[in-house]
Parts: C-alpha cells; sequence; structure tokens
C-alpha cells in the first residue's frame, strides 16, 4: 500500500545563485506560510567549482562520505553569503534551517532528502554554476527520478 | 503528455500536480514516461506525488 502523506509539514528547498531558485524559495515560503512548515535551504556547491586539496575536509564517521567545505574558504564563505541573503526573505515565523553541502548536486540532493526525509522537494528546473553544467540529466531530473519525497518543479 | 500540457497551458493553472508512476509501468523503479515528459516539457511549476 501506498502511505498517503497529505500535509506539507517538511520543506526542502534547493537552491542556487540562480533566479529560478529564488522563485522556488518564493514558493517555499507561500507553501509554508499555508501549512505551518519547517522550511529547510539547500544549497549544493559543485564539486568542479571546488579546490579539493584547499577548499574542503573529511568528516570522520561522516554519512556517505560526504566531503565537507572548510568554513574559512572563499567559497564557502560565498555560498554562505547567498544562502543567509535568501533566508532573510524567509518571515521570521516560520522554523528555517540553512545548509550548504558540495559535491555533485543531485546525488547530494538525494542524500540530504533521504537522511531528513522532507514531505517535499522544492526545486527550480534550471539554475545556474553547479546545476547547469548538467545539461540534458539536469539536476531536478536525476532528483524527481531518484527520491522517495514528492517533488515540486518551479519553472 | 502532450494533452495535459497543452491543456494546462491553455487553460492558465498554476501548478499541475501528477502522481510519479501510472498505468502504464506500474513495476518500473523509476519514474512514469507520463510524468518525466510532462516535468520536462511543461512551462507550468510540476508537484510529482510520490
Amino acid at each position: 500500500m501506498v502511505k498517503i502523506n497529505s500535509g506539507f509539514s517538511n520543506i526542502l528547498v534547493c537552491v542556487d545563485n540562480s533566479k529560478q531558485s529564488q522563485k522556488a524559495l518564493s514558493r517555499a515560503i507561500s507553501v509554508a506560510e499555508k501549512f505551518d512548515s519547517k522550511l529547510s535551504i539547500l544549497m549544493v556547491v559543485g564539486e568542479s567549482l571546488v579546490n579539493f586539496w584547499d577548499d574542503t575536509e573529511f568528516k570522520v564517521g561522516a554519512e556517505n562520505s560526504q566531503i565537507h567545505l572548510k568554513k574559512e574558504s572563499t567559497i564557502y564563505q560565498q555560498a554562505e553569503k547567498i544562502i543567509n541573503d535568501l533566508a532573510k526573505r524567509v518571515p521570521s515565523q516560520i522554523n528555517c534551517v540553512t545548509e550548504i553541502l558540495t559535491g555533485d548536486p543531485a546525488k547530494v540532493i538525494v542524500n540530504y532528502s533521504k537522511k531528513k526525509k522532507p514531505d517535499v522537494i522544492i526545486i527550480g528546473s534550471r539554475g545556474l554554476g553547479g546545476f547547469s553544467k548538467l545539461l540534458l540529466g539536469s539536476v531536478s531530473n536525476k532528483v524527481v527520478d531518484h527520491v522517495s519525497s514528492s517533488v515540486l518543479v518551479i519553472r | 503528455v502532450d494533452t495535459i500540457v497543452g491543456f494546462a497551458r491553455n487553460s492558465k493553472f498554476d501548478v499541475i500536480v501528477i502522481g510519479s508512476r501510472g498505468l502504464g509501468s506500474p513495476k518500473a523503479s523509476y519514474m512514469g514516461s507520463v510524468a518525466h515528459g510532462i516535468v520536462n516539457n511543461s512551462k507550468l511549476p510540476v508537484l510529482v506525488v510520490k
């Protein structure tokens, strides 16, 4: 039997520095306001943008051997600035957390959603940087295929 | 797919909601082709329900 889950109590919105993800976030905010949901904003920094030796560190025992960005690296600071600017748009009554991860965006999003099990993932259909690098099998497509949550693809 | 995408475009909806798997291929491990086609071709936001 299919488990019917009607609410949207946990929302994951995946962003980068694109217009699309701004739209995705606006949509996520309006849904979160309606359903009083918890909002997670996830930004994935593409592998290709990261200098592996200088910017990253391994965390012992990290799940899926997730590579972590060093907090003092430029790329992390840039990502943090973008995500903080986005988070400022979230009204204060909404419970909101942000997270910056690195790696292949689709894989990272899929793994993250396996762990956090959001009720819905909101994602732009096409983004910038790390997102648009993958042309045909775009990130949103892969995400839609591989996650067990519902996915709202924003255009 | 064309029917749904065309209908949605002409009727000015805000969002399309669709099940990830239909009658087409109940055993397929991946999303049905109809849902896929709609996600890729629609100009509207699509909510794929699992």
